[in-house]
């Protein structure tokens, strides 16, 4: 078809543009015509609708507005039923995916690796702990995997190095989980939304709890339903676990958006010259740098605050590189990238059978459940148990929960959230629902030995 | 005093026992201060009358310790019967003044040079007057501070022992006071030592009684005065006479200089959780180093120009314990009051772990360009470090950030966040690398 077209443009050409201008005046309009418009004939691959099937909502008399019930296609029957590509989800889908059940995982963007690629949070912080005055790095298994595999590829990872915090490149890390994605033969849905969650029928007959058998993608389709024996919501913000009525807070804390700037190995400021606020800190690729923001503490669930912080960060961002580039010797600096993502850093928490507290971790609680240490930002602390009762919801069954959601009170927040513990969290989780799926007990119920004995299988560090 | 050449040999055994025995408790006061507790120590120094009375008229704190408190009670009643009862029976410095003058006595066969002072006040020590001056008039007024150097219970006899032997310069110092006690052995004792003073008051009224009833018998007895003894008196009085003059012109000189000095100072150094207010802390402070020994973390030090060159020093504060969060990676822990508990003057008052956050150190001051959160970096260490929950991150529209904030109310300047705070790092110049964010101010100012 393209060949045709372009032999008939050659033709056009070789026939010369005078002749073509005359055409034009005297000649057949229609082949001119023909030749202007780029004529692609795609394949109708659908059907015409007539509309008819359509379920729209309602508004009703009193101005309220219903959805109507409708049936949900079912596009997928899995073991381990993954929401959530990012840093905790990507590791949950490969542990599981690594123990042979069918894993399938869900993502809302095109690509995976969540805030550390497409939200530009590229800083690995926190995989260091000290204990008795020495350095240890508490996050193994997968998430170590990761940075290894990341070494060898071409720019991407820079600082790693004993007791430091590496910075990885976005582009490279989600070519990366791409390539473990596909290794491990996990089946992915991306552009898809988790809307709504699938219990069963009947509660648990022991504890009367809802059963969590899957979830609702909202997709260009409409909704469509995966059916998994096991849950694990690592969206971050619960789109899994609070349809399915898991007991959980909302916090509001600081919304940002992170950007890149680049030609920073082309700066020549004076000597003397103090430097600009708004450098950044070093990428694996040279001359480019991210810079990251803090923003302002709201709600980030709320599409209201969301939209209208990314009005605000963006224009914020504009003046902070405009800052830099007219500070003498950094004109050449331009704006590279902002990240397509905004940098919600906590939001919904669950009410976990255990919760975490800062006392507890600096005192160093141990817990019989520990499926995973959190490390300290700079190092400088001791680790902190991850307990597996800390990931599943007090009152729903079969779905586990981790990364940044897991209980924990607001003051561990910072510990929680960040890339190494969100991949240390979602390795324990990943293989808790494997193991669940296998022998076919409710989430919770695991044995903990197993789970203990399969990531340390999985070379996790458990202390 | 008994003429020596009248001494016969009971005496003599008498005298030598009473030096061993006096030899013994001087041991056992280096024992305890080397290798005894702080609490052992702060209780054998209270054994002076002067730091006994201080410590319970300060800290309104009646020793808990019944054996000790009865022994520093019974010692304290003593002084007011038996003329320098301390100075001659407990004091170790006291050991080592009797120690040197029987030396010399050995040596020189002669007696000691004795600057009168046999009987109270009557060769009138300048100093010791200056002393209680000292002693009392900032604790009377606290607008007036001491002008000179020397505060009272410094150079209370067990303070400076314990000093030095905690010190380094208990070789030197020592050896210079033997040295003085070689030269003038009772020049310390009776025109010094602000404690044997303390005890001269003490014995004062038992001094009176006893003047009377002499006189009585006196009258009683021949009128005639003895040549010889008003020859001796003339002298003494001359020659305590020039002593007089050369304190005066020492304290002058001191004035002079501390005035300069104070003039010039910053001023600007904390003091340990619970001191009292300058110029009293100034008074009371024995400068006996026990609260640097207490301390846990090791943030006290003596404000002298050796450990604290940044701060010029008002002369009163020198030797006096002072709160340096620069060094190392102390700060004043949250469930402790060791300094307290050792003070043994009660210029750090008696505080208790509940009553901890009323008796504030400092403050801590925020600096914007030193915080990573300015340069869009993460950073949550004082928040999450701050013991009293003090800081809190405010958004600002302004910076664009998230920046700490500190409720003045809540901070008590234990100086945490200070030393956890990591600075600005590769984001400032290189010299400024290790400035941090947090620094302490004094409360009032």
């Amino acid at each position: 078809m393209f060949i045709s077209e372009l032999t008939r443009r050659d033709m056009l050409k070789t026939l010369g543009f005078g002749v073509g201008a005359a055409a034009l005046g005297i000649g057949s309009a229609e082949d001119v015509a023909r030749a202007d418009f780029v004529r692609k004939e795609d394949k109708t691959t659908g059907q015409l609708l007539d509309g008819s099937q359509a379920t729209p909502c309602k508004q009703l008399a009193d101005g309220s507005i219903v959805r109507p019930a409708a049936n949900v296609p079912k596009i997928s029957e899995t073991d381990v039923l993954v929401v959530g590509g990012g840093p905790a989800g990507c590791c949950a889908a490969i542990a599981a995916a690594r123990l042979g059940v069918k894993t399938t995982l869900v993502e809302r963007y095109g690509h995976f690796g969540g805030l550390a690629t497409g939200g530009l949070v590229v800083h690995i912080l926190g995989h260091w702990i000290s204990e008795n005055g020495k350095k240890i790095q508490a996050t193994q298994g997968i998430g170590e995997e990761m940075m290894k595999r990341l070494e060898g590829l071409p720019n991407g990872i820079v600082n790693r190095e004993f007791g430091k915090n590496p910075t990885l490149d976005a582009e490279v890390y989600k070519y990366l989980l791409v390539e473990m994605i596909t290794e491990a033969n996990i089946e992915v849905f991306l552009h898809s939304w988790a809307s709504d969650a699938i219990i069963a029928d009947a509660p648990d007959p022991k504890t009367g709890a809802p059963v969590v058998r899957g979830a609702v993608l909202q997709t260009k389709l409409g909704p469509q339903a995966i059916i998994a024996k096991q849950v694990v919501d690592t969206t971050g913000d619960g789109d899994v676990f609070v349809p399915a009525g898991a007991a959980h807070t909302q916090r509001a804390y600081e919304i940002g958006l992170p950007y890149r700037i680049g030609n920073l190995d082309r700066v020549n400021p004076p000597k003397d010259a103090k430097r600009p606020r708004y450098l950044g800190d070093v990428t694996p690729v040279a001359g480019v740098k991210w810079v990251n923001m803090a923003g302002p503490s709201l709600d980030g669930v709320d599409v209201k605050t969301l939209s209208k912080l990314e009005l605000q960060h963006r224009k914020q961002i504009w003046k902070q590189v405009q800052e830099v580039r007219n500070t003498p010797g950094y004109e050449n600096v331009y704006l590279m990238e902002t990240a397509p993502q905004i940098g919600v850093r906590i939001t919904r928490v669950i009410e976990g059978d255990a919760t975490l507290t800062l006392a507890e971790a600096k005192a160093g609680k141990k817990y019989d459940d520990c499926v995973g240490i959190g490390g300290a930002w700079h190092g400088d602390h001791i680790g902190w148990q991850i307990p597996y009762r800390s990931m599943t919801p007090k009152n729903v069954e079969n779905i586990i929960t981790a990364g940044r959601s897991i209980s924990a009170e607001p003051l561990m927040s910072d510990s929680v959230r960040v890339i190494p513990n969100c991949w240390v969290s979602g390795q324990a989780a990943g293989v808790a629902a494997a193991l669940a799926a296998k022998s076919n007990v409710l989430a919770r119920n695991v044995s903990i030995p197993d789970v203990q004995k399969a990531l340390l299988e999985q070379k996790a560090y458990l202390g | 005093m008994t003429p020596r050449e009248t001494v016969n040999q009971g005496a003599k055994t008498r005298r030598a026992f009473m030096l061993g025995f006096r030899l013994l408790i001087f041991l056992a006061f280096v024992g305890a201060t080397l290798f005894g507790g702080d609490a052992l120590v702060r209780k054998v120094m209270q054994t002076s009358p002067a730091l006994f009375l201080a410590s319970i008229l300060t800290s309104r704190r009646v020793p808990t310790d019944l054996v000790f408190g009865a022994i520093s009670g019974a010692i304290f009643i003593a002084c007011a019967f038996r003329r320098r009862f301390f100075c001659r029976r407990v004091c170790p410095l006291g050991a080592c003044v009797d120690v040197a003058a029987y030396a010399r006595r050995r040596l020189f066969k002669r007696p000691a040079l004795r600057f009168g002072a046999t009987r109270v006040l009557r060769p009138f020590p300048i100093l010791a007057l200056v002393w209680l001056a000292a002693l009392l008039v900032p604790l009377l007024n606290r607008n007036v501070s001491i002008p000179f150097d020397l505060t009272p219970l410094a150079f209370d006899p067990t303070s400076l022992l314990a000093s030095w032997l905690r010190g380094d310069a208990l070789g030197v110092s020592l050896a210079f006071f033997v040295g003085c006690f070689l030269v003038a052995s009772y020049a310390w004792r009776f025109q010094v030592c602000p404690c044997g003073l303390f005890q001269d008051l003490l014995f004062l009224p038992t001094a009176i009684v006893q003047r009377i009833r002499k006189r009585l018998r006196k009258k009683a007895l021949d009128k005639a005065p003895n040549e010889v003894e008003k020859e001796r008196e003339s002298s003494t009085t001359r020659r305590n006479f020039l002593l007089g003059g050369a304190t005066c012109a020492v304290v002058a000189l001191f004035w002079s200089f501390a005035k300069r000095a104070a003039s010039n100072a910053r001023n600007v150094f904390f003091r340990p959780p619970g001191a009292l207010p300058s110029p009293q802390f100034e008074t009371l402070c024995s400068q006996c180093g026990q609260c640097l020994r207490a301390c846990p973390t090791r943030i006290l030090t003596t404000a002298t120009p050796q450990f604290a060159s940044s701060l010029p020093l008002a002369s009163t504060t020198r030797g006096t314990p002072i709160v340096l969060f620069e060094r190392g990676d102390g700060y004043c822990e949250k469930d402790c009051v060791a300094c307290a508990d050792a003070c043994p003057t009660g210029a750090i008052a008696p505080i208790t772990i509940p009553t901890k956050p009323s008796y504030p150190i400092a403050t801590a001051v925020f600096r914007l360009d030193y915080c990573l959160l300015y340069y869009q970096q993460e950073c949550s260490i004082c928040r999450r470090e701050c013991p009293y929950d003090a800081i809190d991150f405010v958004w600002s529209d302004e910076e664009y950030a998230s920046l700490p904030t500190i409720r003045e109310e809540a901070c008590v300047g234990c100086g945490r966040c200070v030393v956890r705070c990591p600075g600005a790092g590769d984001f400032v110049d290189e010299e400024e690398k290790h400035v941090k964010a947090l620094s302490l101010k004094p409360r009032d100012v």
